[in-house]
C-alpha cells in the first residue's frame, strides 16, 4: 500500500480524532518509528489494522469507516493532484475515464502501484456499472470515493453493491445511479 | 485546550504541508522523468526499426549479389544445352523422316553417320549441363536458406567454394590465391555463414577495386590449430586508416559513397560469429590492404559428424 494512502488516513484520523489518537493508533499498529512516505510501499496489513482500531473506537462497522475513508480520500488525492482532476468535465467522464487515465497517472507516479481492475460501462436511464476487483477487495473504499467524486462535481448518486467480492464473488459489482435534482 | 490551540499541532501542521510540498516537486519531477522515458522508448523504437529496415536492405544487396552469380553460374551451362537441344530436335526431325515410308526422301547417309557420331556426346554434355544447373541450384538451396535458425555441420571449405562461385561474375578480374587445409566440419547456420563469407569476400573485392595502379588479389587461407579453424582473407586494396578500422564494425558506420553501402554488413558479420562463438581479427594500413582473420572454434561434436547434405 503507497504511503499516499496512509497520508490521507493521518489526515482523517488526525481531523478527526486528534493527534494523540493517530500517535496512539501508530505506536500500536505500525513498526517502531514509521513515517509514511507518499511514494513508498508499506505493509496493508498496517492500513486494515488502524482502519480496524478505528472503527471500534467509533463503534461503527468497519464498512462504514473504509467507506468513509474512500470519500475522505479522494478528496486528499484531488487536493494533491488537482491537473489530473481537472481533466475531467464531470462524474461520469471521471469514472468513465479510471482505468485510461488515472490510472495511468497514478503508474507514471509510482512504481508498482497494485491498482485494482477496474471497467466502467456506460448503461441507460443514466447508470454506469462499474465492475471491481483487486486481492484487497476494498470495495467499499472504491465506493467511497465515488461518493468522493460525486460530491467534488455536485452530482447526486447512489450505488448498489449487490455482487461483491465479500459475499464469494470473484468482482464487485457497482451500478451507480446518476440522479438529477 | 484543543489541537487547534495547541502550538505543536499547529507547529505538526506546518510540518505537514512543506512535507507535501517536498512530495509535490518529487512527483512533478518523476511525472516528467516518465514522460520522457516514454518519448525515449519511442525513440529506441524507430531507431529499432530503421535499423530493421536497413538490416533488410542489407540483405537484399546480398541476395542481389547471389542472383547475380546464379544467373552467371547457370547461363553458361543453359546456352551450351539450349544449343544441344536445338541440334537433338533437328536430328530427331531428320531420323523420324527417314523412317516415315511415305516419304520418298532417304536420309543422306553420311549425315546419318554424324548423327550416329555426334548424339551420344551431345546427350551426355546436355545431361552434364543439367546436373551442373542442379547443383547449383542444390547449392543455392543450401547456403542460401534464411528460413533455418538452427545451426548444421558444415564443411568450411564447401560453404567457401559455394560463397566464391557466386561472386564469380564480380571477381572476374580478381587473381583468387587459395590456400586451403583440410580442416574439420563446423558447427553453423548455413544461411548466416554464407552471409560472412560473402560480406567479407565483397568487402575484399571492393578495397581491391579502388585501386588502379596494381592487379587486384585476394588470398584466401584455411589452417587448423588445436583448438580452432582458422579463415584468412587478405585483399591488396586501399586498406583502412585506424579510425576507420575502430569503428568498422559500428552499425552504419560506412565510408563506401552513398547509395552503396548501407553500412551494416560487418556489424552483422560481428553479431552472427559472436553468436557461433567465433572470433575475427582484422589488420589494415592505409594502402596496403587488409586482412580479416576468422578463428571458428573446432566443435568435437561437429569433428566426428557427417556433413549436412549439400547435393
Amino acid at each position: 500500500m503507497k504511503g499516499i494512502i496512509f497520508n490521507v488516513l493521518e489526515d482523517m484520523v488526525v481531523a478527526q480524532c486528534g493527534m494523540s489518537v493517530w500517535n496512539e493508533l501508530l505506536e500500536k499498529h505500525a513498526p517502531k518509528d514509521r513515517v509514511y512516505v507518499s511514494a513508498k510501499s508499506y505493509a496493508e496489513s498496517e492500513l486494515f489494522s488502524i482502519v480496524q482500531d478505528v472503527a471500534q473506537r467509533l463503534n461503527m462497522p468497519i464498512q462504514d469507516v473504509v467507506k468513509a475513508f474512500g470519500q475522505f480520500l479522494f478528496n486528499g488525492l484531488a487536493s494533491r493532484h488537482t491537473d489530473v482532476v481537472d481533466k475531467f468535465d464531470d462524474f461520469t467522464s471521471l469514472v468513465m475515464g479510471i482505468h485510461d487515465v488515472i490510472h495511468l497517472e497514478v503508474n507514471k507516479l509510482y512504481h508498482e502501484p497494485s491498482l485494482p481492475h477496474i471497467n466502467g460501462q456506460l448503461l441507460p436511464n443514466n447508470q454506469i456499472a462499474l465492475r471491481y476487483s483487486s486481492p484487497r477487495r476494498l470495495c467499499f473504499c472504491a465506493e467511497g470515493l465515488l461518493f468522493g467524486a460525486a460530491q467534488h462535481f455536485q452530482q447526486k448518486i447512489q450505488i448498489s453493491h449487490d455482487t461483491c467480492m465479500h459475499t464469494g464473488a470473484d468482482h464487485c459489482m457497482l451500478i451507480i445511479e446518476l440522479q438529477n435534482d | 485546550m484543543t489541537d487547534s490551540e495547541n502550538p505543536y499541532y499547529v507547529a505538526y501542521l506546518r510540518e505537514k504541508k512543506a512535507r507535501q510540498e517536498v512530495e509535490q516537486l518529487l512527483e512533478d519531477s518523476t511525472r516528467q522523468l516518465y514522460e520522457k522515458n516514454v518519448l525515449l522508448q519511442q525513440q529506441i523504437d524507430l531507431i529499432k526499426q530503421q535499423q530493421q529496415s536497413m538490416i533488410q536492405q542489407e540483405k537484399l544487396a546480398s541476395l542481389g549479389t547471389v542472383a547475380a552469380g546464379v544467373a552467371h553460374e547457370i547461363n553458361n551451362p543453359l546456352a551450351y544445352i539450349l544449343s544441344n537441344v536445338r541440334s537433338l530436335i533437328s536430328y530427331a526431325q531428320d531420323l523420324l523422316a527417314s523412317m516415315d515410308e511415305g516419304d520418298k526422301q532417304q536420309i543422306d547417309q553420311a549425315k546419318l553417320q554424324f548423327i550416329k557420331e555426334d548424339l551420344p556426346e551431345l546427350a551426355s554434355d546436355t545431361c552434364q549441363g543439367l546436373m551442373r544447373i542442379k547443383d547449383i541450384v542444390n547449392h543455392l538451396l543450401f547456403f542460401a536458406r534464411t528460413d533455418s535458425t538452427g545451426k548444421s555441420v558444415i564443411q568450411l571449405v564447401d560453404a567457401l567454394e559455394f560463397s566464391l562461385k557466386l561472386l564469380r561474375p564480380m571477381l572476374n578480374n580478381v587473381l583468387i590465391k587459395k590456400e586451403i587445409s583440410h580442416v574439420p566440419m563446423i558447427l553453423f547456420n548455413v544461411g548466416e555463414l554464407n552471409q560472412v563469407l560473402m560480406n567479407i569476400i565483397v568487402n575484399a573485392y571492393q578495397a581491391c577495386d579502388v585501386v588502379s595502379d596494381r592487379p587486384s588479389e585476394i588470398r584466401l587461407k584455411l589452417t587448423q590449430s588445436d583448438t580452432n579453424i582458422c579463415l584468412t582473407v587478405v585483399d591488396n586494396g586501399c586498406g583502412m586508416d585506424e579510425y576507420t578500422l575502430g569503428r568498422m564494425f559500428d552499425a552504419f558506420y560506412t565510408t563506401k559513397p552513398v547509395g552503396t553501402g548501407t553500412g551494416v554488413g560487418m556489424s552483422i558479420v560481428l553479431q552472427i560469429l559472436r553468436q557461433h562463438d567465433c572470433t575475427i581479427e582484422v589488420k589494415s594500413e592505409p594502402d596496403n590492404g587488409t586482412e580479416v582473420m576468422i578463428l571458428f572454434p573446432i566443435d568435437p561434436q561437429a569433428v566426428y559428424m557427417t556433413s549436412s547434405s549439400i547435393t
